[in-house]
């Protein structure tokens, strides 16, 4: 699905990442890539408008403290980060989604955006040739997009 | 003395890094007031004045443009102003919003030093 939202995810997420939450990203090598077993926390956002879709982004456990952490200024061990993870998450995907909306169709079309949500489907059910693996902060990242 | 701000957002984390944001602007906060969705801040502003609400659009219950179409609706409400902290960039989408009358627009992620320029071009720097 190498389309124009994949290609607008490979500019945004990183940029993402790093405005919201300091994180740094690169692309994950390819020997690094987890194996089915990888047990990650995923969250999913839909869209509609002049097209309908699907962003789903699952993220190393080990990952959700520090993006909370980052996010709200505070320590990752405070318990403040560790019960935010989820939620930290979940933005970080709202705010990857809205901006590749814009990246791909310009700042033209109106999307509708629902409310983004944890997904319980496990990882080992997606597609994993058709998405996006990063390192961020040497933890992997993958990104999902379909119809 | 300083501002009193109401931030409507469905994620505590996003109140929580908007309030951190407040911090590194060395923005003079009154008060920062929190609400989940749009019925939450309408519910608060039954007993609490407050210069600005800064709004999200994507809420579950109430969203952002059901909560500004509901105070400008209101005549104890409608001269507050309400800017939107958004993650849609759809000039078509501002452009509406505007005509509703939103005093401002931000687009997640936002840095502090926007946040900053927001509330002085809608506020006035405090003194």
């Amino acid at each position: 699905m190498k389309n124009e939202m994949f290609q607008a995810m490979e500019i945004v997420a990183p940029r993402i990442l790093e405005e919201a939450a300091f994180l740094f990203s690169e692309p994950l090598d390819e020997s690094a890539i987890p194996s089915e077993a990888w047990h990650p926390v995923g969250v999913e956002l839909r869209w509609n408008g002049p097209s309908t879709g699907v962003m789903r982004l699952w993220a190393d456990p080990a990952l959700l403290a520090v993006i909370a952490a980052n996010m709200l200024g505070i320590d990752e061990d405070d318990p403040v980060s560790q019960a935010k993870g989820a939620d930290a998450l979940k933005e970080s995907l709202n705010m990857i989604v809205g901006n590749c909306l814009t990246e791909a169709w310009g700042p033209g079309p109106v999307f509708l955006l629902d409310v983004p949500r944890r997904i319980e489907e496990s990882f080992a059910s997606a597609d994993h040739d058709e998405g996006l693996w990063l390192s961020t902060e040497g933890k992997s990242v993958f990104l999902w997009c379909g119809a | 003395m300083g501002y009193t701000v109401l931030v409507v957002d469905d994620s505590e984390t996003i109140r929580g890094a908007l309030v951190k944001a407040f911090k590194m602007a060395k923005l003079p906060m009154e008060e920062v007031v929190q609400a989940g969705d749009g019925r939450e801040a309408l519910d608060v502003l039954k007993g609490k004045w407050v210069d600005m609400v800064l709004t999200d659009i994507n809420m579950p219950n109430m969203g952002g443009v059901e909560l500004l179409a509901a105070m400008k609706a209101d005549p104890g409400l409608k001269d507050i102003p309400v800017a939107v902290v958004s993650t849609e960039g759809s000039q078509t989408r501002m452009t509406s919003l505007k005509e509703a009358g939103i005093a401002g627009y931000l687009r997640k992620p936002c840095r502090p030093e926007e946040i900053r320029d927001l509330l002085h071009s809608v506020l006035g720097e405090w003194s």
